[in-house]
């Protein structure tokens, strides 16, 4: 009994593992070796160390290894000089190869230069190699065949290579640590390698402003420089340090450049031992672009008529009003801290007027709107001159011909012109009647001026010879040339918290700072900018017009301009019956707008 | 010799502007001012007048018919047509009606210098009055020698 019991355990819980084993499904792989069902059958194995395949036979009751060769563009497999692809079996006598496509590692380099020619560029290309091995694979039944992907670099290129090619063209600095890096690097990269050597600039010539005291003005409410007495130093030169020249990569100088921007010297200064001297009293004008003592004229009560024309070289300050009748011409700045009323003030430099401008006439840079008044009479003048003297060889020439007597020969010109060019005879009397503010300060003016008077005007003009045509043609023409360089580039400015019922006229800018311009007419030469209201009148301006509110609400004709197309006048805000024009474009509004801008280009 | 000058406008603003832009030549002399037809008829009767500027839209009347008026009535006056309103059709009118030249507001110093200009070739025109024959312009003035 005990013993049939014991039988009937040992069948229930016998152990599985042969059931196991005999239903268990061969996997496909296989990585390991597994036991042999029984010790006694030996079956065929494959091993793959370093690319080298090796294959054992089974014996009788065994079974051959197999192989799968994967479909890949790198790896070829031959067995006994056949390619195989895919599920094999294989044995000892098979002559089986492996055969890789490797990629080869690569590196070479490239020169070039930068665009300046101060550096010379060297990159490297850097082609990664790739070799390919089998996976190992230890004693199995069945192996595939696993590729590994092993990165080659190439080895890194000489220094001494690199150096020996820069040298038979370029020089310069060697940027060793570059190279060197480069050498060795595992991807392509570029780096400067050789460098020029850059010029070092100079110093330029500069004036050092001398230290002068200073006092409060009570008048302009800060600390200025007090009126310096003539022989005061204002400056020392401080002399240039010439730069050093460089030289780009093929060995080419480069020269250093150094700027000398001098401020230009005024009448009222000069040169003296390398120190900027006065050679005048008065006031000192030093900013970047000019040095100059400037003589000074202070009226410390009202001007009135009383005290006569006034026409001062240098600046006018009066610290009361300008009142009826006065007159002040200045080649400097007029300033006045009261008003101006019923009075003319040109001031070349500029105008300023603390309070209000009435039924007067204001000019700022008299010279330079001279100029451009007259730039357009002279050409013409010139232009009708080379006219007349087309004709006047023409005839000239006729009466030679006819034999005719130098004095009948004389009277030519005279009678031509009042004949058939009466235009160019109302032009040179207009060209010698012209302002004679400028023929006193220019000189070729001056000569141009007297040349007609004496042969061109009155009883000269009867005896006037081919030469003398000749002469003031050229005289003219040079002049025309001169004119269009000559002319100062610095414009002036008025500046005054109200106008009323006055001309004002700039050179540079007009600027309104308190309640506006009631019935005037300006004209700027750059822009004018209202801070108050603009009513009736005229605004003219050469590129920019800026005011507050233009017109007003019963509608007074108000009109303002910009000369350039690509100006623009704004206002804040624009009542009805006002005239708005930039360039040829113009506009006029019969209703309220508010924030104007008005541009040429629409 | 200064050239007299009727300015003929309904703006107060504007006519203190263009005495004063007027005013600052030497060769001009402002004499008068005007607001509208009959004002300016009337100082026309009594004044003489060298160059009058007038505006187009004067309130209800026509600046035009003015210009016709001087034009026929006054042969040797200068006229300057001077609006707001500047377009070809103005223009056109203008020229129609008698006027030498039409200015464009706002006025510069430089229109004013060009009037002066046109203003000298327009006496020298009225006074010479006859034109040169092209054919025997040489012969001609050479026989004056």
């Amino acid at each position: 009994m005990p013993e049939l019991i014991s039988r009937i355990k040992h069948w229930f819980f016998r152990d599985d593992s042969s059931v196991l084993a005999t239903t268990t499904l061969t996997p496909a792989v296989q990585h390991s070796t597994r036991e042999t069902d029984t010790p006694t059958i030996r079956h065929g194995t494959v091993s793959i160390s370093n690319n080298r395949i090796l294959v054992t036979n089974p014996d009788t009751e065994g079974s051959y290894a197999a192989i799968r060769i994967p479909s890949s563009p790198v790896l070829t497999v031959t067995i006994d000089g056949q390619t195989v692809i895919g599920q094999t079996i294989v044995h000892k006598g098979q002559d089986i190869k492996f055969t890789f496509k490797n990629v080869p590692a690569s590196r070479k380099f490239s020169l070039s230069v930068s665009k300046d020619s101060m550096a010379v560029i060297c990159k490297v290309q850097v082609v990664v190699g790739e070799k390919y091995r089998l996976q190992d694979v230890n004693n199995t039944r069945y192996a595939v065949l696993e590729l590994e992907l092993q990165k080659v670099y190439p080895d890194p290129l000489s220094v001494e290579e690199i150096v020996s090619q820069l040298a038979e063209v370029y020089k310069g600095e060697l940027e060793e640590e570059q190279l060197s890096y480069l050498c060795g690097v595992k991807q392509t990269q570029e780096a400067v390698v050789l460098r020029g050597v850059p010029p070092i600039p100079g110093k330029p010539v500069r004036y050092k402003p001398v230290k002068l005291p200073r006092v409060y003005d009570p008048t302009q409410r800060r600390m200025r420089v007090c009126t310096v007495p003539v022989g005061t130093t204002i400056a020392v030169v401080e002399p240039g340090i010439p730069g050093v020249p460089g030289r780009d990569v093929f060995g080419n100088e480069i020269l250093s450049t150094t700027t000398d921007r001098l401020p230009k010297l005024g009448r009222g200064v000069t040169e003296v031992n390398g120190q900027i001297v006065a050679i005048s009293n008065g006031r000192l004008i030093y900013t970047k672009n000019h040095i100059d003592v400037v003589p000074e004229l202070t009226v410390v009560h009202d001007l009135s008529s009383k005290d006569g024309k006034i026409e001062f070289d240098g600046n006018v300050v009066v610290l009361g009003s300008v009142l009826d009748g006065s007159s002040i011409k200045a080649t400097g700045t007029v300033e006045v801290l009261g008003s101006i009323l019923c009075s003319t003030v040109m001031g070349e430099q500029g105008v300023f007027v603390s309070k209000s401008i009435v039924g007067s006439q204001v000019v700022a840079g008299q010279s330079r709107l001279l100029y451009k008044e007259f730039i357009p009479l002279i050409k013409r003048c010139l232009k009708e001159f080379e006219h007349f003297q087309t004709e006047y060889v023409e005839l000239i020439g006729h009466a030679e011909k006819q034999y005719y007597s130098k004095d009948r020969l004389a009277r030519v010109a005279d009678l031509l012109l009042a004949g058939r060019h009466p235009s160019l005879g109302r032009l040179l009397s207009a060209l010698v009647a012209h302002d004679t503010d400028l023929t006193q300060t220019d000189d070729r003016l001056r000569h141009i001026v007297t040349t007609i008077r004496s042969k061109w005007t009155g009883i000269g003009r009867t005896n006037i010879t081919e030469l003398d045509v000749v002469y003031l043609h050229q005289i003219l023409s040079e002049y025309v040339t001169h004119l269009d360089s000559a002319v100062s580039v610095e414009t002036s400015d008025v500046k005054a918290g109200s106008v009323t019922s006055s001309s004002i006229r700039a050179s540079g800018k007009i600027k309104i700072t308190g309640e506006g311009v009631y019935a005037s007419s300006m004209e700027a030469g750059d822009a004018a900018l209202i801070k108050g209201s603009v009513r009736g009148g005229f605004i003219v301006s050469e590129n920019r017009v800026h005011l507050q509110e233009l017109g007003s609400p019963v509608g007074a004709e108000t009109s303002v301009r910009v000369l350039n197309e690509k100006g623009k006048i704004t206002a804040r805000g624009r009542h009805p019956n006002t005239l708005l024009q930039v360039g040829s474009h113009r506009n006029r509004n019969f209703a309220t707008e508010h924030n104007t801008t008005f541009r040429g280009e629409h | 010799m200064s050239i007299r000058t009727l300015f003929v406008d309904d703006s107060p603003e504007t006519l203190e502007a263009l005495n004063l832009l007027y005013g600052s030549f030497r060769e001009i002399a402002v004499v008068g001012q005007a607001v509208n037809f009959s004002e300016a008829k009337s100082f026309l009767q009594s004044t003489r007048i060298d160059l009058i500027s007038i505006d187009i839209q004067m309130g209800t009347e026509n600046g035009f018919d003015l210009c016709s008026y001087v034009h026929f009535h006054y042969p040797d006056i200068f006229i300057v047509m001077c609006s707001i309103e500047f377009n070809e059709k103005n223009n056109e009118c203008a020229q129609k009606c008698g006027a030498h030249r039409f200015l464009s507001k706002p006025v510069r110093s430089h229109d004013i210098q060009e009037l002066l200009d046109g203003y000298q070739e327009f006496r020298c025109a009225r006074e010479s009055g006859n034109s040169d024959d092209e054919l025997a312009w040489m012969e001609n003035l050479l026989a004056r020698c």
